[in-house]
Formats: structure tokens, C-alpha cells, sequence
């Protein structure tokens, strides 16, 4: 080429290189625009918005930040023509979001069966599973959709695959009490006694749910009544701390303690106590365990408490012990005012000191709970009454002089509020000193850290959904 | 639609509960404190001194009124029973202050007389001079106590 050429002919090259460059861009944003387009239309279920979209080019398989696609959000939503229309066009049935919730585990989670039907009919596997392992036949057996389920595994869902805590198909039915689905997940094979990472069996999920249907199909069926946790608990421990009376009585019924396996009756009984279930303790002994009768410590506590009324205040802590057979609680506690209160200390006849007295308290105190409503979670509430003896003593600001240290009986009564390991507690209380400017008549507020004497005794099979 | 919520849940549930209570109990504690008391604690970096001061102000809060004009007014070196006197005057100002040795407990009586009967309003404390490093940009000796109330008091 000659060299007079060079310059326009580069020239004319960087110039088209920038148009298209540009036009590159600009068909990008475009298409960019296009994709969310059909997302948005997906989502809202706008059949001719999708169908005008992917005509003018919107990518079928284009994903939202976390991942989904617009099929996905068809499925999710039951929009069972969006559905085929972004398959016709080439929708890619198997992708998966960032969480493994993909089109077909989208369909089946909010129970739409004819989407699910076609899906697996266009080839998605019916036994994907999400990020946790849980597959759509779980998610089925979850929810109680027998209809999915039976479709499910129609299709080859396999009832003995386990998620990332080992549960099963069965396991999730058993918890959640869907009692239809379970003799159609052993017909189709499912394992009866797979236990999950924990130990748990669907018979123990059941028994722990209070779901007695559901534990009389399992039992009937051949599953194993006596099964223990990582933990140590088994199916009638976990009835009886979740407060179910008739899956106890039904248990209890079907020989349970005759299993040579089975704890002690006297561990039953103690447990029943523990967990805050008397009502159960009572139908264990009506069948015939021993009743325990000697006093039986359930938790220890450390707390904050006060005590004050317009003229006066004082704070201080204690340390105590709940004790569960006869419904008592027992405590140390130490109170002081933390400013000081007026007292008049007479010197003689016609001379009297006004001086800032200053006072402490401390002493133990015996009450008793009287349960209103109680929770297997540990969520009670209640009337609490009692009384305390107590010792005070004080002293003066500026005078070496000190009030005279008093024994003294302090009556008690509240109102009191369980959240598992916190109690909070308000009521009254009579304290009288020789102090005769200050009321003996005071509020009272505590708020106990409980812990409970044995940990273990409450572990619990959980599962959660989404 | 969630259920309706009892006046019992709605008191005792935890987050309102706590929220509510430390309201309460925040109002009774300012309630509680009868007694006058002139400073909160921390330093204040304006009332520094660079060197140890060897007497600072004592400050005493008494009832001035028309029934009680003139208020006669005794500080003791230690508790009051000692009879070690400080000082002794009459003030007709409230509060009295005077200038005293620091690092000393103090007690001060403020007399009344009502119908014939003696009331000695009775207060006291240690006044100390303290040292703070870092609360403020330079070495700091402030006081610390020093305050009393012998207000008539029914």
C-alpha cells in the first residue's frame, strides 16, 4: 500500500471501530433492559409481555442477582403457559439459583402440581435438591401435599434420600403430623427408622410433636418404638417434655416401659417434673410409675431485683434454686439503698439529730408458684407468694451512731413471667424497719437468669422451612 | 391477621417489657434520691487544678426562710460525736460555702428550732482531691465529695 493511503485509511478504520464499539454498547443496554423486562413480566405472570419479549430477543435463561430466571419465577407463581412458553423457546429447566431452589423445587414449594407435572415432563429431575439438600418430594411431605407427593413418586422421587441433616421424607412428614402421607412414602419404599444426624427417628419426631396419628401409622407399620438421640432422650421423654398427655398415655399404652431398653420409670417421672409438665407427672404415676416426693431441683438462678415505693429505694442481686416438685423457689438475696433516706434519731427530750440513713438487707426467702399457663417452650406465667426472713442494718451519714439491726419477716406475692431461661417478677412486698418515715409497703421487680440442672434433658428435633 | 394481644402479654413481653419497666425504674430512681447532691460523676475539665490543692471549697446546703433567717452552722473534723470543730458560724446564705483542708471527713450540723425543740440537720463525708490523668488534656487534680446537705428536713 502506498504510504499517501495510510493516514485516511486509518482514519476511516477508527472511526468504524468507535460506531461499532458503540453500538455495541448501546445493544447491550438494550439487551440488558429486554432480560429485566422479562423477569419483571414473569413475575407479574404478563403472558403477552413474556411472549412479546422473547420475539424481540430477551434471553430466556438471563437471572436476577441471586440467580433466577424468569421461568423460575413462572413456576414459582403458577403460571403454567409462561411455563411452557419459556421452555418452547429454550428455557433451561435445570439451572439453580444461588440457594438451589430451582423451577421445578419453586413449583412444588407453593404446591402447584400441574406445573410440577410438566416440568418433569420436559425433563427437570425430580430429585434435585436445594442448597441444604432438601428435595421437592420433602418439601411435599412438609407442606402435606399428598397430591405432589404421590405425583412425585409417580415419577421416581426416591423417599429414602436425606437432606444435609439427615432427614428423610418420612422425617419431615412424621414432624410436620401429615399422617395420609406417610403409608403412601412406605408403600413406595421409604426406610421407616432412618435416623438423622442427631439420632432422631420419624417415630421420635412424631412422639415429640404430639402427632399420635402419625406415630400409630409408623408403629403399625413396623417402626422400632424405642430409639435413643445423640442426646440420650427417646420417643416418651420427647412426649413428655413437649407436654403431650394422650401421645404419653398412648405410648405408655403400647408397653414402652416394657422395652428392655427403656430408662428407668423414676427417670420418666423426674423428667416430667423437670420440664415443667406436673399434669404429666400425674398420668405417670395414675399408669403406675413411682411418684417422687422428695424435693427436686430444676434450675439455679442469679438475678437483679428491687424494691421500692415514692420514698424510698434499694437494688441488690440474688442467687437461688427452683425447685420443681413442690412448685418452690428458694433464694438468698442482698438489697442495699443505694442514696440515702431522712431518719430522725431523738437525743433527748427537747434535741433530735435528722440525719441520712443509709441501709442494707439481706436474707433467704422461700415461695411458691402457682402456674396460670405454662408452655413446653418454658414460656409460663403465674402468681408467686411467699415470705423471707431477713436482716438489716444501716448507718449514718456524719455520726458514728448506726440504726439497730433487725430481723425481720418480709411477706411477699407477685405476678411472674418465664421466657425459657429468664424470669421476670412484680409484685408486692412488706419490709418494715424502725424507720418510721419510710413505708414497709414496697413494689417489687426481679428479673433471674435461670439455669436449668440438666441441659440435655431438653433437646428437641427440629426443622425449618424456608 | 394476628390475634388479639392481652393486656397481661402485652405488659410482660419481653422487649416491651424491659423498655417499659427500665422507664419505671429509672423515674423511681431519680424519686429515690432525696438527698441533694451537686455533681454527677466524671471530671470537669474546667475546674482542673495543675497542683495539688491543700484546702478547696466545702459547700453545704441549709433552709434559709422566714422562720429561719439565720442559720447557725458547725463543721467537724470527723463524725460528730469526735466535737473536733472546724468551724462555726452563722450563714443567712444557702448554700455556705468555706474553704477547708482537703482529704479530710467532714460532718456539719445546721441547727433549727421549731415549738421549743432542737433539730440538728446532720450530714457527712469525705472531701477529697483526686487525680485524673486522662480525662483531660493535661494532669488534672479535681475535688471529689465535698457536699452536704443539712436542709430542715420534717
Amino acid at each position: 500500500m502506498e504510504r499517501r493511503f495510510a493516514f485516511p485509511v486509518l482514519l476511516v478504520l477508527t472511526v468504524v471501530f468507535r460506531i461499532s464499539a458503540q453500538n455495541a454498547d448501546s445493544l447491550r443496554i438494550l439487551q440488558d433492559e429486554l432480560d429485566f423486562k422479562l423477569l419483571l413480566a414473569a413475575e407479574a405472570g404478563d403472558s403477552a409481555g413474556v411472549v412479546h419479549l422473547t420475539e424481540r430477543g430477551a434471553d430466556v435463561n438471563a437471572s436476577s442477582i441471586d440467580g433466577v430466571t424468569p421461568v423460575m419465577y413462572a413456576a414459582s407463581k403458577g403460571y403454567l403457559n409462561i411455563v411452557i412458553h419459556l421452555l418452547d423457546r429454550g428455557a433451561d429447566i435445570s439451572a439453580q439459583p444461588w440457594n438451589g431452589i430451582g423451577v421445578l423445587m419453586g413449583a412444588v414449594m407453593n404446591g402447584y402440581v400441574f406445573i410440577a407435572d410438566t416440568l418433569i415432563n420436559r425433563g427437570a429431575n425430580v430429585n434435585d435438591s436445594d442448597l441444604l439438600g432438601r428435595t421437592p418430594l420433602m418439601v411435599a411431605c412438609a407442606d402435606g401435599n399428598w397430591l405432589m407427593a404421590d405425583m412425585l413418586l409417580y415419577y421416581g422421587a426416591d423417599p429414602s434420600q436425606r437432606d444435609e441433616a439427615g432427614n428423610s421424607a418420612l422425617m419431615y412428614a412424621s414432624w410436620f403430623g401429615h399422617s395420609e402421607i406417610i403409608p403412601l412414602l412406605l408403600e413406595h419404599g421409604a426406610p421407616i427408622d432412618p435416623q438423622d444426624m442427631d439420632g432422631f427417628t420419624p417415630f421420635m419426631a412424631a412422639s415429640q410433636q404430639g402427632h399420635q396419628k402419625a406415630a400409630e401409622l409408623l408403629l403399625e407399620a413396623g417402626a422400632e418404638m424405642y430409639h435413643q438421640c445423640n442426646e440420650g432422650m427417646d420417643a416418651l421423654k420427647l412426649a413428655i417434655n413437649g407436654g403431650h398427655r394422650e401421645m404419653t398415655v398412648y405410648l405408655l399404652q403400647q408397653g414402652y416401659l416394657n422395652h428392655p431398653e427403656a430408662g428407668s420409670p423414676r427417670e420418666y417421672a423426674r423428667l416430667a417434673l423437670i420440664s415443667g409438665q406436673p399434669a404429666i407427672a400425674r398420668i405417670l404415676k395414675e399408669h403406675g410409675l413411682p411418684g417422687i416426693n422428695r424435693p427436686l431441683i430444676g434450675s439455679f438462678g442469679a438475678g437483679l431485683i428491687t424494691s421500692f415505693h415514692s420514698g424510698d429505694f434499694l437494688m441488690g442481686g440474688s442467687f437461688g434454686l427452683q425447685e420443681v416438685r413442690y412448685g418452690t423457689t428458694f433464694q438468698i438475696r442482698y438489697m442495699t439503698r443505694p442514696w440515702v433516706r431522712t431518719r430522725h434519731v431523738p437525743v433527748n427530750d427537747t434535741t433530735t439529730w435528722v440525719v441520712w440513713e443509709k441501709r442494707s438487707r439481706t436474707g433467704l426467702s422461700l415461695a411458691k408458684k402457682f402456674m396460670i399457663h405454662r408452655s413446653y417452650r418454658g414460656n409460663h406465667w403465674g402468681v408467686l407468694a411467699g415470705a423471707g426472713v431477713e436482716y438489716t442494718w444501716g448507718r449514718y451519714r456524719g455520726t458514728g451512731r448506726k440504726p439497730a439491726g433487725e430481723m425481720n419477716l418480709v411477706p411477699a406475692a407477685a405476678l411472674f413471667r418465664s421466657w425459657r431461661f429468664i424470669t421476670f417478677q412484680m409484685g408486692y412486698e412488706y419490709f418494715r424497719t424502725d424507720n418510721e418515715l419510710i413505708s414497709p409497703h414496697y413494689l417489687h421487680f426481679a428479673l433471674n437468669l435461670d439455669i436449668k440442672q440438666n441441659c440435655k434433658s431438653h433437646a428437641r428435633k427440629k426443622i425449618t422451612l424456608f | 391477621m394476628p390475634g388479639k394481644r392481652s393486656l397481661f402479654s402485652s405488659v410482660f413481653h419481653p422487649a416491651a417489657a424491659c423498655l417499659k419497666w427500665a422507664t419505671v425504674l429509672f423515674v423511681v430512681v431519680l424519686w429515690g434520691c432525696e438527698r441533694d447532691t451537686a455533681y454527677l460523676p466524671g471530671v470537669d475539665c474546667e475546674k482542673c487544678y495543675q497542683e495539688k490543692p491543700e484546702w478547696g471549697p466545702l459547700e453545704i446546703r441549709v433552709t434559709v426562710s422566714e422562720a429561719y433567717p439565720f442559720v447557725p452552722v458547725t463543721i467537724y473534723k470527723g463524725n460528730i460525736e469526735n466535737n473536733d470543730v472546724e468551724y462555726q458560724d452563722t450563714t443567712w446564705q444557702d448554700p455556705y460555702i468555706i474553704d477547708v483542708p482537703v482529704d479530710r471527713y467532714y460532718s456539719v450540723t445546721a441547727q433549727y428550732q421549731k415549738d421549743g425543740h432542737i433539730l440538728y440537720s446532720v450530714d457527712g463525708g469525705k472531701f477529697r482531691v483526686r487525680k485524673s490523668e486522662s480525662a483531660c488534656d493535661e494532669p488534672c487534680y479535681y475535688f471529689s465529695g465535698g457536699f452536704f446537705d443539712a436542709r430542715y428536713r420534717e
